[in-house]
């Protein structure tokens, strides 16, 4: 009689037992299904960026991701693919330890701890498994297939990715990570090649000569797309060429003294009025929040309307700047000032335009153009500064007909290891840090208890 | 109210006693010089990101001291009441055993949430040398709390099943040990293995917090990690009555 009831009792808790864990594990299966990330990092360097986001929704196929981690940083990659499944159920991961499994690596071609291989529809890349933007341009290879060709003018003291603070290395690798293929091409030698998705002019020193501004007008006009970025220097046949298509570039040296940005040299120019609704500076989905910075720039407005050309100008800088009209002036820091027929007020510094008609029975894309008047915005000491990343992507983006690829990026938090980081400490504020959380508070709590035994013991 | 009244107890015994302030000296010792190391190594090779560069580290250095010390604060919670003999006169008084399981493990929640709110001071005196952004060390804290309860409630359970204070806390120990080492090993795992183990990992959950981010499931987890745990302490304690252990 007691056996059974203890039986019973022993069979009730297991039942109890049981039941708690199925409910709690129904509600964690719940919780985990639909999980909501609060990042509360500045700059939600913990989320995917909208593009990414893009960018995943445009996988439509099953896709498997296989990285291959040093044991020990398993959690760092795994972390990340799971943001990226949360997105778009139909990416697969496996995580493998590369030492554990090298055949494995070997036989998606890996042989490299922190490698990615992603296979799409009969397709691989092997890629970087981090961060998330290396990630995500081996998604976006692997669902274009192979990398597009992106065309840098030489010849006229351009900036290359050099490594210089002056040089687009980081654009570049920003690029190629989006699945360009950059190279150099002086236009001296013929033509711009054939199956091109965008020439760049990046801040040319000298001007072009007409021979090759022919060239960029054929490639524009059979659909290319071309993107100048114009530092301020006497370029009267690039000036001629944009006059052509109604835009005109000025020989003059935008400054914003009022709105001086830490870090420059008070000659920058904010831009903070951009046109509404268009790809470059306003994708229609996400928008660049912050206003870009051109260190450098001029003025680069639409004078009038060309038959066969759509131009607009989509961004403005503040009304607190000047375009003064001798650069040199501008350069030595001299005031501007309406004598000197510099010219106040907001100042236009981005033109894009489309060329040809729609629908003119050829079935040639439009060509499109976008001039800036400024390239040190997009050189590796500006680029992470406020939108000019975004604003250089998507224009770039628009510009080779990528519309996918207009929006905002992750926010490009310097993560790497430095000799010295912002905060700076003396040795007696050192000192102080140390007394305060080593020796101070808990001597605080120590005296304290003291002070509690002795009343205890006192007060028997 | 009676559950207030049990937790007011328990308060008083804690503060009352040194071996609190002895605890609370050992872990904020511990903390302070982690945190003056950490500090060294952000202000030295910590990069640009405060949350990335110090106070991660911090928060799982905190985590790690208090896996060491939590049991210290829960193994005497029914162990020692139950070999004094007063849980059987706490059982004289009409109360019950939900409410007692309430009471205590509030009050040790509460002691060792003002341990830990002690730490507070290293963001203060950051602030002072350099902008804190005060998300991620809200994001770290809310994570930091969430597991201690975690710790608690298993801590209670095990202190329930036992008169040893000490097996109590050995006991604690060793399972709390498990939920951390649980995906340590990769090697001796295989990958599907590893991903099933990977979501019960309490220090898995508490990452994200460490980095800033708040993710609802890993808030899911630990609070139903601690209902578990405080429904065993349940069971376990109403399992003496018809075990005749009373």
């Amino acid at each position: 009689m007691l056996l059974s009831r203890a039986v019973r009792s022993w069979s009730q808790l297991s039942l109890q037992v049981a039941f708690l864990l199925l409910a709690l594990g129904l509600l964690q299966l719940v919780a985990e299904r639909t999980n909501r990330r609060f990042d509360l990092t500045p700059g939600r360097g913990l989320s995917l960026s909208p593009l990414t986001r893009k960018l995943l929704g445009q996988v439509t196929l099953p896709l498997k991701v296989t990285v291959f981690f040093r044991r020990g940083t398993r959690e760092q990659y795994a972390d990340l693919l799971a943001r990226f499944r949360a997105v778009n159920q139909r990416i697969d991961f496996e995580l493998y330890d590369l030492d554990r499994f090298p055949e494995r690596g070997r036989s998606l071609g890996v042989t490299q701890y922190g490698r990615a291989a992603i296979e799409y529809e009969g397709r691989r890349v092997v890629v970087l498994a981090s961060p998330e933007e290396q990630l995500a341009g081996g998604i976006l290879r692997a669902l274009r297939g192979k990398p597009r060709r992106m065309v840098f003018t030489t010849g006229h003291g351009e900036r290359g990715p050099s490594g210089k603070p002056e040089s687009f290395g980081r654009l570049v690798n920003a690029l190629e990570a989006e699945n360009y293929s950059p190279e150099d091409v002086s236009l001296l030698d013929g033509p711009v090649p054939p199956e091109t998705a965008i020439v760049v002019v990046a801040g040319p020193k000298r001007d072009f000569l007409p021979l090759e501004l022919d060239a960029l007008a054929a490639y524009l006009k059979a659909g290319g797309g071309v993107l100048l970025l114009l530092d301020p220097a006497p370029l009267p046949n690039v000036a001629r060429f944009l006059g052509s298509m109604g835009v005109r570039l000025g020989d003059d040296f935008v400054v914003d003294r009022e709105r001086r940005i830490l870090g420059t040299d008070g000659l920058a120019a904010v831009v903070e009025l951009f046109k509404r609704g268009n790809p470059v500076s306003d994708p229609a989905a996400n928008p660049i929040e912050s206003g870009v910075v051109l260190p450098s720039a001029r003025t680069v407005d639409v004078l009038a309307q060309v038959p066969g050309v759509e131009a607009e100008s989509i961004a403005r800088t503040t009304p607190s700047a000047w375009a003064m009209a001798d650069p040199a002036r501008a350069r030595r820091g001299e005031e501007p000032s309406q004598a000197q027929h510099d010219t106040p007020g907001s100042a236009s510094v981005v033109v894009m335009a489309e060329l040809g008609v729609v629908g003119d029975g050829t079935g040639r894309p439009r060509g499109r153009l976008v001039a800036v008047g400024d390239a040190d915005f997009a050189s590796d000491a500006y680029l992470d500064l406020l939108g000019n990343r975004d604003l250089a992507l998507n224009a770039i983006a628009w510009v080779a007909g990528e519309d996918v690829l207009t929006g905002v990026r992750t926010k490009k938090v310097p993560e790497v290891m430095r000799p010295l980081s912002p905060l700076v400490l003396t040795e007696r504020q050192a000192r102080a840090v140390f007394a305060t959380s080593v020796l101070i508070e808990p001597g605080l709590v120590l005296g304290l208890g003291l002070v509690v035994a002795g009343l205890r013991r006192y007060r028997g | 109210m009676t559950v207030l009244a049990i937790a007011r107890k328990e308060l008083a015994l804690y503060f009352g006693s040194f071996l609190f302030y002895a605890l609370a000296t050992v872990f904020l010792l511990l903390a302070g010089y982690f945190f003056y190391t950490n500090l060294g190594f952000f202000v030295l090779m910590g990069g640009m990101s405060l949350p990335r560069g110090l106070w991660q580290y911090q928060l799982l250095d905190v985590q790690r001291l208090l896996l060491v010390l939590t049991p210290l604060f829960t193994m005497r919670l029914f162990a020692e009441e139950r070999k004094l003999g007063t849980l059987e006169l706490l059982w004289t008084y009409p109360v019950r055993d939900a409410e007692i399981i309430l009471g205590k493990f509030l009050a040790c929640l509460a002691v060792v949430t003002v341990m830990v709110g002690a730490t507070v001071v290293y963001p203060v005196m950051v602030a002072a040398f350099y902008p804190v952004a005060a998300g991620p060390l809200l994001a770290g804290y809310v994570g930091l709390w969430l597991l201690v309860a975690a710790f608690i409630a298993c801590g209670l359970f095990l202190s329930a099943l036992t008169d040893s204070q000490l097996v109590a806390g050995a006991a604690t120990y060793g399972l709390l040990l498990f939920f951390w080492v649980i995906t340590w090993n990769e090697a001796a795992v295989n990958e599907v293995t590893l991903h099933l183990l990977v979501p019960f990992s309490l220090f898995d959950r508490f990452y994200p917090f460490a980095l800033g981010a708040i993710d609802t499931r890993d808030v899911t987890y630990l609070v139903l990690f601690t209902v578990a745990f405080l429904t065993f302490t349940f069971f376990a304690l109403d399992s003496r009555r018809w075990r005749g252990l009373r």
